[in-house]
């Protein structure tokens, strides 16, 4: 429970410090939003590179693979997830 | 390890090599009977007037400065601005490395996997030592013993490079441990030791090959004279040879920089982040903390800007080492603002290659060092040029430093540990205008190599080809990957299962998004520290974070 709340306020303090530097929230939260559009492109362009190795490509990052796919089409309603 | 590939074509040439008598000075350097019947079989095929074993010396290295100099090879900078410093021009036809003319000859063309071109061993050796068969007549053989690695590191490999070129000597002399220790270290009767034959030839880019044979240990470079070709310590050995050594060792040879974060406590952790090349990595190793930081004691120590050797030490834990000894930096672009360590380092014992040259004070330039290039210079093409007029560039993009590391002044305190340095997290990342985040961890070890299987970036000058394409470079080794790249995975998942719990956590950065202007949303530069803070307090659970479907992302809430 103690480090619970610890935790709770030091990631009040320490998300990415920005402590002296010069940037916008809005800045800052585009670049640590997950795009759920723009990951289902990546990963099409995954499978497609992925397809080089044929056989070699160890199954679980076939698996990988498949569950970031999964994950990003359940999401897909959703235009960003933050 | 001697091949029956290279054997045969021994027969082939109907050569009695090993009839070769070691000479006086080659048995001083080493007893090593495999050592001294390689070198006399290179000796009878090149045919040089002389060889000359590089001992390490100063002495021996100063004679071989002047030497170059007279012979135009290298030109001597202002020694009081510079000391120490030299300046190269290579041909204009070799201003980088070159991936379709390097080639992995593994027996078999599948090991060498879809990512690799791939020649067969047997012709390809003989092809090799037709171009190079008599190429050193009237010239000197240099053989350099040269340790990747600290010499007494139990992590630390060693290998012979044979070389017709003097720029490639005294580069080897920065880049590596190079000289009689080596082979002193090394011992007489090991054959763990990586066979490397530069021949200049006519540096004819028709006939240019850089083949690597990773089931004998050797490399073959020809017709190149350029850094990456031909220093065959660093991306042919310490990459392409190693990584193979590695999976069949059960170690890493990585495309990683190694950086140390040293907090107020004085406790120092260590990072090894890999990117293409010429995405900011040199930078990165070599960050200089923001004002903020610096005031509270935080400081950034390098430990390599380049590569990365590693294995599960003692304790469990995975430790790395930089098995170089310098620092090949790009130099355009490399300034004040950008990288005020790398300036620093480069100012003595330097050896510049395809920069500009100001002749009113024999200093050197290149673009983006400030914003003075000479009116009377000399461009890397070596002709006439006025920076304050011209057009064109005065110094190639992929132009380069080659600086030993002792000059940084973050050099690490660990740079020469033989144990080399306990790693709490690894980074993956490249240069994406969108799509991937600032910095997001993997769920675990094995999401960690999909992360960094599917690492993409846009392309730079380092390898020759289009500039600004994206281009997907699993782990950045792409072009390094002595072996097919599925079982090269393969290897980084076994190795999660040799770690377990003591694995480093997997960490993926973009430092370079741009808003629909084209403008950089994150500062970049030393404001990294603070993704590398957040990165090792997510490795000492003292943060948290959010789950998405790519992974841990930091919170914005608390801004």
């Amino acid at each position: 429970m103690q480090k619970k709340l610890q935790l709770a306020i030091y990631h009040m303090l320490r998300d990415i410090n920005t402590e002296g530097l010069d940037i916008e929230k809005e800045t800052l939260e585009k670049i640590l939003t997950v795009n759920n559009e723009e990951w289902l492109g990546e990963a099409a362009g995954i499978e497609e590179f992925y397809q080089k190795f044929g056989d070699k490509l160890p199954a679980e990052l076939k698996n990988q693979l498949k569950c970031s796919k999964t994950a990003f089409i359940e999401l897909k309603q959703i235009p960003s997830m933050v | 390890m001697i091949n029956g590939s290279r054997c045969i074509i021994l027969k082939l040439l109907n050569r009695k090599f090993w009839l070769v008598p070691h000479s006086q000075e080659e048995t001083e350097m080493t007893k090593n009977e495999t050592m001294l019947n390689w070198v006399g079989e290179m000796r009878e095929l090149v045919q040089p007037d002389q060889v000359v074993w590089i001992d390490g010396s100063q002495e021996q290295l100063e004679a071989l400065r002047a030497k170059a100099c007279n012979d135009g090879d290298l030109i001597k900078l202002n020694q009081e601005k510079l000391p120490g410093c030299y300046l190269h021009r290579t041909a204009l036809n070799d201003v980088a490395r070159v991936e379709a003319r390097t080639f992995i000859c593994s027996k078999k063309e599948e090991d060498a996997g879809p990512t690799n071109h791939w020649k067969e061993p047997v012709e390809t050796y003989k092809m090799l030592y037709d171009i190079a068969r008599g190429s050193y007549k009237g010239k000197t053989m240099y053989v350099i013993p040269y340790s990747m690695g600290p010499i007494t590191s139990p992590y630390a490999k060693v290998g012979l490079e044979v070389t017709d070129s003097i720029y490639v000597v005294l580069n080897m002399a920065i880049m590596t441990r190079v000289g009689k220790e080596v082979l002193a270290h090394f011992g007489d009767t090991n054959n763990d030791w990586v066979r490397g034959l530069h021949a200049s030839c006519d540096i004819d880019e028709e006939k240019r090959y850089i083949c690597h044979f990773p089931e004998d240990n050797t490399i073959i470079s020809v017709n190149s004279g350029y850094g990456g070709n031909v220093l065959l310590g660093k991306k042919c050995f310490a990459l392409r040879i190693a990584s193979f050594q590695g999976k069949n060792e059960q170690w890493m040879a990585e495309h990683m920089l190694i950086l140390g974060v040293e907090n107020p406590k004085g406790e120092v952790k260590y990072i090894t982040a890999a990117f293409p090349s010429a995405c900011g990595k040199t930078n990165l190793a070599m960050l200089i903390p923001p004002e903020g930081y610096r005031k509270k004691g935080y400081k950034v120590w390098t430990v390599g800007d380049d590569i990365s050797w590693m294995r599960k030490g003692p304790d469990g834990r995975l430790w790395a080492i930089n098995p170089e000894n310098g620092f090949f930096g790009v130099a355009p672009g490399t300034n004040q603002k950008s990288n005020p360590n790398a300036l620093a380092t480069v100012q003595k014992g330097t050896i510049y290659t395809n920069v500009a040259l100001n002749l009113d004070n024999d200093t050197v330039w290149w673009e983006g060092l400030d914003k003075n290039p000479p009116k009377n210079g000399v461009d890397w093409k070596g002709k006439p040029w006025d920076g304050t007029t011209a057009e064109e560039k005065g110094a190639h993009p992929n132009s380069r430093f080659t600086a030993p590391a002792e000059n940084c002044p973050c050099i690490s305190k660990e740079f020469s540990s033989p144990a080399g340095v306990p790693i709490s997290a690894i980074i993956f990342g490249g240069r994406r205008q969108k799509t991937t985040p600032l910095v997001y961890q993997s769920r675990d070890w094995n999401h960690g190599v999909f992360v960094g299987s599917i690492m993409a970036s846009e392309t730079t000058a380092a390898a020759t080809g289009q500039v600004g394409v994206v281009r997907r470079d699993p782990m950045a080794m792409l072009p390094f990957c002595g072996y097919h790249m599925g079982d090269y995975f393969a290897h980084w998942i076994e190795m999660g299962e040799i770690l377990g719990e003591k694995a480093p956590k997997i960490f993926n950065v973009n430092w370079f998004r741009q808003d629909e202007n084209g403008k950089f949303m994150w500062p970049g530069f030393g404001d990294n520290l603070r993704v590398l803070d957040w990165i090792l307090e997510r490795c000492e659970d003292n943060v948290d974070a959010k789950e998405t479907p790519i992974g841990y992302l930091p919170y914005v809430e608390g801004y």
